[in-house]
């Protein structure tokens, strides 16, 4: 894992300008603050009240304090004792972290929950606050900071350390180690710690601004090394008497903590992306999309399309391609001159393999097709008219309205925090203009259609099993009685019990409102259960259409025959066709 | 719920106690002997611990009951803490708890003003970073958030003195007489922990907006408000809580450092100074206080959390 952490870290860096640059800055603060002696033969602690509070010049790069002592010079050593301490807490607080959370996850037991106790108390501080006591009541200074610092950042190390090792002594080549009758100590140093290096570095490279942040902090407050000996946080607080007339005297070593922590959390930014990836597109970003002017979409929104004899959906070679130059599927052609018609109270059923563009197809129909996929070529009718053009607020009113979906996951397709009879009150809410009476009996009919108790009206979805929801998903898709149901694989999470009786379900309403139902699937026993006409897609294109009975039992595409031949308990389409 | 509630408050009760043991602790671990540091403070100043007698050394051990097994000065100690005996300040010789809770309120109020300051940079950063993934507005908002965590808050506290009081004199720099006083602390505070907020806002609402139920609203036609407050930002606020714990952390130590910067008469100021004074008992009353806020804002949470969120709300009614 480190290493693919490492490559992708290094791999960010280079192509980041800005990380480039804060990394020379912190190469050179650290390397100035290193050289000290070596840069200016002035004293960081020397009083001269002949200079006392000079400005910037030639000699005091940085200016003089009210003692007369050069501000660049005490900058460089203050940043000695800053980032010393810092580096000091840091190997302090992995040493204690490691070694307590590695013993508590490996043995467990009595030791790991005195452990866990104690790291739960610890944790129980607010961390500052517990370092200023410590810092406080040993009485300031170096050590005391060290101290202060490793006593309240030790104990998460600990807890993510020890959950770490509890992973790792689960796996094979430990108990395999362990069987091999490899010392204790072998196991824990060379196995588990040697496998907890990346973490740990990971944690490190996320902390150390914070750690840094936190002793300037206590030396802003007195608790760090007693004056005259310099320290960043310290000489912050001494230059603010005299901000006024001296403004150096704080922004100095103000923008020296600032620099240094934010390259720290710049760079624990960038390690942390390398390690949990950084999603960068927004998935579907409807907000983005322009409004614009609406298309005259409302013969079709308002329901009355029952007057016109187009089909319900009308497809004419379409292409759907991927146009987004930032995707590695730049150019690729999703469908490739596709051709379907769904006729007004017909079901289609689309038959076709993973990836064979089935849904993308669906999609379309619902105007869901969203970058980096769009509509390159063809002919798009929804009841007569050109749907190819419109915008996403003329979908909105579409959809829902006179055409609805009926998703794949039941799981995942209602809102988690939402009553399920709110979910589908809006529907209706957001379409029609119903009175709050009408809207209520209207929601008590569509779940006795489709065969779902009241009580549900009440409830959250994960209170619902898995066919019940999927009950719930068709009740908000068909609440608006619309004119076209596309259902996109609406089995195939489902036992295969509840699968027959949901594509009853769908069958019976299809029957009873006139649906016109585009069902999408790769199993043929559940298409040829619904399906009047069957559409078959590969690779993007179809490849054979007909009716139903016709394409099982005499398909002319091989593709089709070698699908019919593999079709499991063949004997069902039989039947069906009786 | 209420099983649960009860639960968790035992656990946070098992807690409290721990914290109890650590106050106590370090207070009989630093440096030097209790005794001689209480005669150093309490006698005139000038003296030195030469001039102390073993004579006076023992009478004060015998007093503070330090010549008792460690327990027993434990259980002694606790008896008063939980009967709201703090101890007495060895400066004002006023007991510690009321001198602490004339000072809450400045901190509390200082605290929610923070807070708010928090929820107006977090909630809208944390929203635009979402929906707009990538492009310019999450970068600006990207670079906001590493700024306000990598920015010390005693230097963005003196930097906004030096700008609105000092050179614009727009607003008080110093102490809480005038109600606007409260403006720059609480942006010094709020500054610094409204990052992690942000952040966890961003992710989770990139998580939100991929869930098949973001489609599935879409599919049925919700409006764009509807989809971006009822769909993506409703559950995505939820675990937005559970940074809760970080902010009040934030909150509370931060809360001594601001109080200096800008000499606020809360009760992290007073314990600064009760250092300065050697004033152990009250750093002691302090921390104390601190960490029981801690534990219990971190009860409340945990408690609304499950409140909110009603997929572990049936979980534990389905436990108990």
């Amino acid at each position: 894992m480190s290493d693919r952490v490492l490559r992708r870290f290094s791999g960010s860096l280079r192509r980041d300008p800005v990380g480039i640059l804060l990394l020379a800055i912190v190469i050179i603060i650290a390397a100035a603050v290193m050289a000290a002696p070596l840069i200016s033969s002035l004293s960081p602690v020397a009083t001269d009240f002949k200079q006392v509070l000079l400005p910037p010049n030639a000699v005091n790069w940085l200016g003089t304090d009210d003692f007369g002592r050069d501000v660049f010079i005490r900058l460089l050593y203050g940043g000695r004792t800053s980032l010393m301490v810092a580096a000091i807490a840091v190997v302090i607080v992995m040493s204690i972290g490691v070694t307590v959370g590695v013993v508590a996850g490996y043995f467990g037991g009595v030791v790991d929950l005195v452990v866990t106790k104690v790291i739960d108390v610890l944790l129980a501080f607010p961390r500052l606050v517990l370092a200023i006591a410590v810092a406080a009541l040993m009485g300031g200074g170096m050590v005391p900071l060290v101290i202060a610092i490793s006593v309240v950042a030790w104990p998460a190390y600990a807890r993510i350390i020890r959950g770490f090792t509890l992973q790792v002594s689960q796996e094979g080549y430990v108990s395999a180690a362990r069987c091999l009758g490899t010392p204790t100590w072998r196991i824990l140093t060379g196995h588990i710690a040697l496998n907890l290096i990346g973490p740990i570095l990971v944690l490190a490279m996320l902390d150390i601004g914070n750690l840094i942040l936190a002793v300037s902090a206590l030396s802003f407050l007195g608790l760090g090394v007693p004056p005259p000996a310099p320290e960043w946080g310290a000489m912050l607080n001494e230059g603010r008497g005299s901000m006024e007339i001296a403004p150096w005297l704080v922004l100095a070593p103000g923008l020296a903590i600032f620099v240094v922590v934010l390259a720290a959390n710049y760079f624990g930014d960038i390690v942390r992306d390398s390690v949990e990836g950084r999603p960068v597109h927004g998935p579907r970003n409807w907000l983005r999309l322009p409004s614009r002017k609406r298309y005259k979409s409302v013969a079709v929104a308002s329901g009355n399309s029952a007057a016109s004899p187009a089909s319900a959906l009308d497809l004419q070679g379409l292409c759907i391609e991927v146009t987004d130059r930032r995707s590695p599927f730049f150019g690729k052609r999703i469908l490739n001159d596709v051709s379907l018609n769904v006729g007004r109270g017909e079901s289609v059923g689309l038959i076709g393999e993973s990836g064979s563009g089935k849904s993308t197809l669906a999609a379309l129909a619902l105007g869901l097709t969203r970058p980096p996929l769009a509509l390159t070529a063809g002919r798009a009718r929804l009841f007569g008219q050109d749907a190819a053009q419109w915008s996403w607020d003329d979908w909105q009113q579409v959809r829902g309205r006179t055409v609805s979906l009926v998703n794949q996951d039941p799981l995942s397709a209602l809102n988690p925090v939402l009553r399920v009879g709110d979910q589908i009150r809006e529907v209706m809410l957001t379409h029609l203009d119903m009175p709050r009476a009408a809207v209520e009996d209207r929601l008590r009919e569509v779940l006795d259609e489709v065969h779902l108790p009241e009580r549900v009206i009440r409830q959250f979805p994960h209170e619902l099993s898995g066919g019940m929801r999927q009950r719930a998903v068709i009740a908000m898709a068909i609440v608006n009685k619309p004119a076209l149901l596309i259902a996109d694989e609406p089995t195939t999470a489902l036992d295969v019990s509840t699968q027959i009786r949901i594509l009853d379900l769908l069958r019976d309403l299809q029957d009873r409102y006139g649906l016109a139902l585009l069902f999408v699937s790769h199993d043929l026993r559940v298409v040829a259960r619904v399906a009047d006409r069957v559409v078959i897609m590969r690779s993007g294109e179809v490849v054979e259409s007909g009716p139903t009975a016709k394409v099982f039992t005499a398909a002319t595409h091989p593709y089709t025959r070698e699908l019919v031949t593999a079709m499991p308990g063949r004997r069902l389409q039989t039947v069906k066709a009786a | 719920m209420l099983a649960y509630a009860l639960r968790r408050a035992f656990a946070g009760l098992s807690v409290l106690l721990g914290i109890t043991v650590v106050v106590f602790l370090i207070l009989r671990f630093i440096p030097g002997d209790p005794a001689t540091a209480v005669l150093l403070t309490m006698v005139e100043p000038g003296l030195d611990s030469a001039q102390i007698t073993q004579r006076d050394i023992a009478d004060v051990r015998d007093q503070m009951g330090l010549n008792d097994p460690l327990p027993q000065q434990y259980a002694t100690w606790l008896g008063r803490v939980l009967t709201g005996n703090l101890g007495t300040s060895l400066r004002s010789r006023q007991p510690i708890a009321d001198e602490l809770a004339t000072r809450i309120p400045a901190t509390l109020k200082l605290g929610g003003a923070a807070l708010l300051v928090m929820f107006l940079i977090a909630i809208p950063s944390g929203i635009l970073g979402g929906l707009y993934a990538g492009r310019s507005t999450d970068h600006v908002s990207r670079v906001l958030s590493l700024v306000g965590e990598s920015m010390p808050s005693f230097f963005l506290g003196v930097l906004l003195i030096y700008l609105f009081a000092i050179k614009l004199g727009w607003l008080p720099a110093m102490g809480g007489r005038r109600p606007e006083s409260i403006i720059l602390p609480a942006i010094t505070l709020g500054v610094g922990i409204a990052a992690a907020t942000s952040r966890l806002l961003r992710a989770s609402l990139l998580d939100t907006l991929s869930q098949p139920y973001m489609l599935m609203a879409e599919a049925k036609g919700m409006k764009r408000s509807t989809l971006l407050f009822r769909y993506a930002l409703r559950p995505a606020l939820i675990p937005v809580l559970t940074s809760a714990s970080l902010v009040a952390g934030g909150l509370l130590g931060g809360a001594a450092v601001v109080e200096t910067v800008f000499a606020w008469p809360g009760v992290g100021r007073y314990m600064i100074e009760a250092i300065s004074g050697r004033d152990y008992p009250v750093i002691q009353g302090f921390t104390l206080l601190m960490a029981m806020l801690f534990v219990i804002i971190n009860f409340v949470v945990d408690i609304l959390y499950r409140f909110l969120d009603p997929r572990v709300r049936v979980e534990e009614r389905g436990n108990v």
